[in-house]
């Protein structure tokens, strides 16, 4: 294994030295596509200019959440004090009343 | 274009005033420098022209968000090599690598390489060496593939490609280790099937 070490640190050492291509020229139709590119997005219209669509999202995505929840804490806090209120004698009483027990 | 021409802060302003002569400029300077970073982590199924292209086009869609809090051309070999990295990964397919691949002259050059010690070498030796290594480099993963060039070929410092990558120096350096430990075992299966 040592001597594949030597022998990789060779084959980096030498693959460093040989001799790199020189950097051609652009090629026309690339600086031509490169260009029209950079000049299609600077005239597409951005994001504020179109109303900034997705931070109104966000802040309605962030505000449905916000609501959700309260709403949920609120139900809950609800249900707890009826549970709490309602003995199984009330619970009993609750369920005939809806059965329709009692109005004959 | 010669370096002391390119008035960086300049040219991004009249980029930003829409002016197309500096969006020219900005990629006839970097073109060079893009193309060497290309051409040291190419994928096999993607030219080195349209891969260039895509860098530049991620450059100019992106340039508005660059807040340059770094130099440009840092930003630029990022957006460079983020790309050549994923197109590395889309690459699904690694090429098989057997001895027998290589041509006579390569195989003699390799050869070579492995008996001769001398800190000298010919220009044969430096080819056979950049050959063996273009063989071996597809078959690490593109992670490691891109680590090993940047480190061992390119020379750059642990903080530099920490810097490139967004990697940690502990990742950077157990990657490398681990690298060196594949290449070293297929030069190991190499010596085996050259004496075959």
């Amino acid at each position: 294994m040592r001597e594949n070490e030597k022998f990789l640190e060779r084959i980096f050492q030498l693959a460093r030295r040989a001799p790199e291509r020189e950097a051609s020229e652009p090629p026309f139709g690339m600086e031509t596509a490169v260009l029209a590119h950079w000049r299609a997005i600077r005239h597409a219209p951005r994001r504020a200019e179109n109303g900034g669509l997705l931070p109104r999202l966000r802040w309605a995505a962030l505000i449905a959440c916000v609501l959700a929840l309260s709403s949920g804490v609120l139900a809950r806090e609800e249900l707890a004090e009826i549970s709490h209120l309602s003995t199984p004698e009330a619970r009993i009483t609750d369920f005939a009343m809806l059965a329709g027990y009692g109005n004959d | 274009m010669p370096e002391e021409e390119f008035d960086e802060p300049e040219c991004l302003r009249r980029i930003e005033g829409g002016e197309e002569n500096a969006a020219r400029e900005l990629f006839r300077h970097f073109h060079p420098f893009v193309l060497k970073l290309v051409r040291a982590h190419l994928p096999r199924r993607l030219s080195e022209e349209d891969l260039t292209q895509m860098i530049f086009i991620k450059v100019f869609t992106n340039l508005p968000s660059f807040r340059r809090q770094m130099p440009l051309q840092h930003w630029i070999s990022r957006v460079a090599v983020n790309t050549c990295l994923n197109e590395l990964k889309a690459e699904k397919v690694r090429p098989e690598w057997r001895y027998a691949d290589f041509s006579e002259e390569t195989a003699r050059g390799i050869e070579k390489l492995a008996t001769n010690e001398s800190e000298t070498a010919s220009t044969s030796e430096s080819a056979a060496a950049k050959e063996l290594l273009g063989q071996m480099l597809p078959q690490l993963s593109p992670e490691d593939r891109l680590l090993i060039t940047m480190l061992h070929l390119e020379e750059k410092s642990v903080d530099e490609i920490r810097a490139l990558t967004g990697w940690t120096r502990a990742a950077v350096k157990v990657r490398a280790f681990r690298a060196r430990g594949k290449l070293k075992k297929m030069l190991s299966q190499l010596e085996t099937s050259a004496r075959r």
